[in-house]
């Protein structure tokens, strides 16, 4: 009985430090549905229809159920309706359906995708939206707080803070346990052992294979030490595995955030792999009340007191960001002239996340050097 | 929690299932005192009625696929042992190479018609990859050549570091498929 309810008290107290505000939510979803729309997340699997239904390997889930890849005419619907579903996202129309169908036609398209036989790990972009929808990520800010009357302030009975905390800690232990079960595999090949190369091995494999020679690589290929690449493999074990545990304080969890920041700058100088989009995954647990981020957004958001204009923005937006994404491309890489290119695409990447570093350094200097120095 | 360890076993027992709460694991690791580091890529070669063989870049073949890559693609659908060599890598660790035999044995008995599918050969696969050749050399029809077939061979490179450089020192086939083409209005 004492166990649990110790560990009914740990998981309370776990819960209490993930609380926020419905604004810094609402903030935070108008950032990643802006981030969905402009980067091209949303897959357009047009391409498959024209592949042989010999080429249908389909991992085990909602792809399982198909006899072959579809016909382009559902391909093509499936792209609009996601892209519709993130427009509505962003203005908050029915915010909670909006999300699950977001994640859910998302998820849906993308393991069409990987009937190829190789699957990409995105399940913590898209999984996003899926426990989100459960927040009150749509609670101001939004279409629905007009429809309410509740103009961008939520009323208090439209809120359930706690259950936006509980959502908030399914979502940081969610991406815990997808790291741990990366830090695991490699604990148990032996990447720790001093025999091994494992960093090295890779970075050398994407170089002479991948033909990964962008952003740094090529002056990473003239480190010799032997420490040096032994580190690496060190901390990434380290930090995938301690990942899961982090989940249980928010404090921990920001600290596991700087060292994934510092993995995916590692990772995108060696094997040159991209995975800026995760950054805006740890953004949702940044505090956004008071910042310029949440002036801008409450000025946008005045948008959404005028029906007329809000469907038209929703369908000129739905009508762009489907054309973009047939073309595709992004609307990202319309603006910046890089379309069809991956080198600046990469530098792009490479922008983002090395912002991304400093931000995490400044959190990390200002957070435990006064504690250190008090001390 | 207990649904996430059950989805944790199935990935790494039988096989990864889409969505789910993974990431990759990059298992294989490079010992020090071999000092090469080796992996396996497919080189695609398609056979003229000329008698001439062109060589076909594997992303250029694939260049319509988009969202995944190209090599595992490849190994899924031109190779006709690829669930058998994964099992068999020979760089791996003891602990993985057992996990990685335990899960064959699993996709065999879960799997058995897609284990043992043989998808280069089939029809479909045959018209496409033709067509596929067709729009990859537009000039060759109006230059009396056909395709006749295409062979996908796939080598385990070696290399090895040395002070300017990656360099491949050996190549050593471990594989090879040949796919008979039949393009529209024409007989190989």
């Amino acid at each position: 009985m004492r166990i649990r309810e110790a560990y009914i008290r740990f998981l309370a107290s776990s819960l209490a430090t993930y609380s926020t505000t419905a604004e810094s939510l609402a903030v935070f979803r108008v950032l990643f549905s802006l981030h969905v729309l402009l980067f091209g997340i949303i897959p357009d699997i047009s391409f498959v229809a024209d592949l042989p239904d010999s080429f249908f390997t389909p991992p085990f889930g909602f792809a399982y159920l198909l006899p072959g890849f579809p016909s382009p005419l559902l391909c093509m619907l499936l792209h609009v309706a996601t892209v519709m579903a993130a427009v509505a996202m962003l203005v908050g129309y029915r915010t909670r359906l909006s999300s699950l169908a977001f994640s859910l036609l998302c998820l849906f398209s993308y393991a069409i995708a990987y009937s190829l036989g190789k699957i990409n790990h995105n399940t913590m972009y898209l999984l996003l939206p899926l426990v989100f929808a459960f927040t009150d990520w749509g609670a101001c800010y939004s279409v629905d707080a007009a429809r309410r009357g509740a103009s961008h302030h939520p009323s208090s009975e439209t809120l359930n803070s706690v259950r936006s905390a509980a959502a908030l800690f399914c979502y940081a232990f969610a991406i815990g346990w997808m790291f741990f079960t990366a830090g695991i595999q490699k604990a148990v090949a032996g990447w720790c052992d001093f025999s091994s190369q494992a960093t090295l091995g890779w970075f050398i494999q994407y170089q002479a294979g991948e033909q990964a020679h962008q952003l740094l690589s090529p002056w990473l290929s003239t480190i010799r030490s032997s420490v040096f690449w032994e580190l690496a493999d060190w901390f990434t074990v380290g930090f995938e595995i301690l990942f899961c545990c982090a989940a249980f304080r928010r404090q921990w969890m920001l600290l596991a955030f700087c060292c994934a920041i510092l993995f995916h700058n590692m990772v995108l100088h060696t094997l040159n792999i991209d995975s800026s989009g995760f950054m805006i995954c740890y953004l949702a647990f940044a505090r956004w009340d008071g910042t310029m981020a949440q002036r801008w957004v409450e000025r946008l958001a005045q948008i959404v007191n005028h029906r007329w204009l809000t469907l038209s923005f929703s369908v000129v937006l739905v009508g762009i960001v489907t054309t973009v994404g047939i073309m595709g491309t992004s609307i990202i890489d319309l603006v910046t002239f890089t379309a069809g290119s991956s080198k600046p695409s990469l530098l792009r990447s490479a922008i983002i996340e090395a912002v991304a570093l400093l931000l995490a350094l400044r959190f990390l200097i200002r957070t435990y050097v006064p504690a250190i120095l008090r001390r | 929690m207990l649904l996430f360890v059950a989805a944790f076993f199935f990935t790494f027992l039988v096989a990864e299932p889409y969505p789910s709460l993974t990431m990759p694991g990059f298992a294989r690791v490079y010992h020090v005192q071999d000092s090469v580091f080796s992996f396996e890529e497919p080189t695609v070669l398609v056979q003229w009625n000329s008698g001439s063989t062109s060589r076909l870049d594997q992303h250029d073949l694939l260049s319509t696929v988009r969202l995944t890559g190209a090599t595992a693609v490849m190994k899924n659908i031109f190779s006709s042992n690829h669930y058998r060599r994964t099992s068999v890598d020979t760089s791996s660790t003891s602990a993985i190479q057992q996990l990685k035999r335990l899960r064959l044995s699993a996709q065999e008995w879960l799997m058995a018609d897609r284990t043992r599918r043989v998808r280069y050969s089939e029809p479909s696969t045959a018209a496409w990859l033709a067509t596929r050749i067709l729009t990859l050399y537009p000039d060759s029809i109006k230059a009396g050549r056909i395709p006749v077939s295409a062979s996908v061979l796939w080598h385990q490179r070696e290399f090895v570091r040395r002070n300017n450089g990656i360099h491949m020192v050996s190549e050593r086939q471990t594989d090879s498929v040949r796919i008979m083409l039949t393009t529209r209005g024409s007989r190989p």
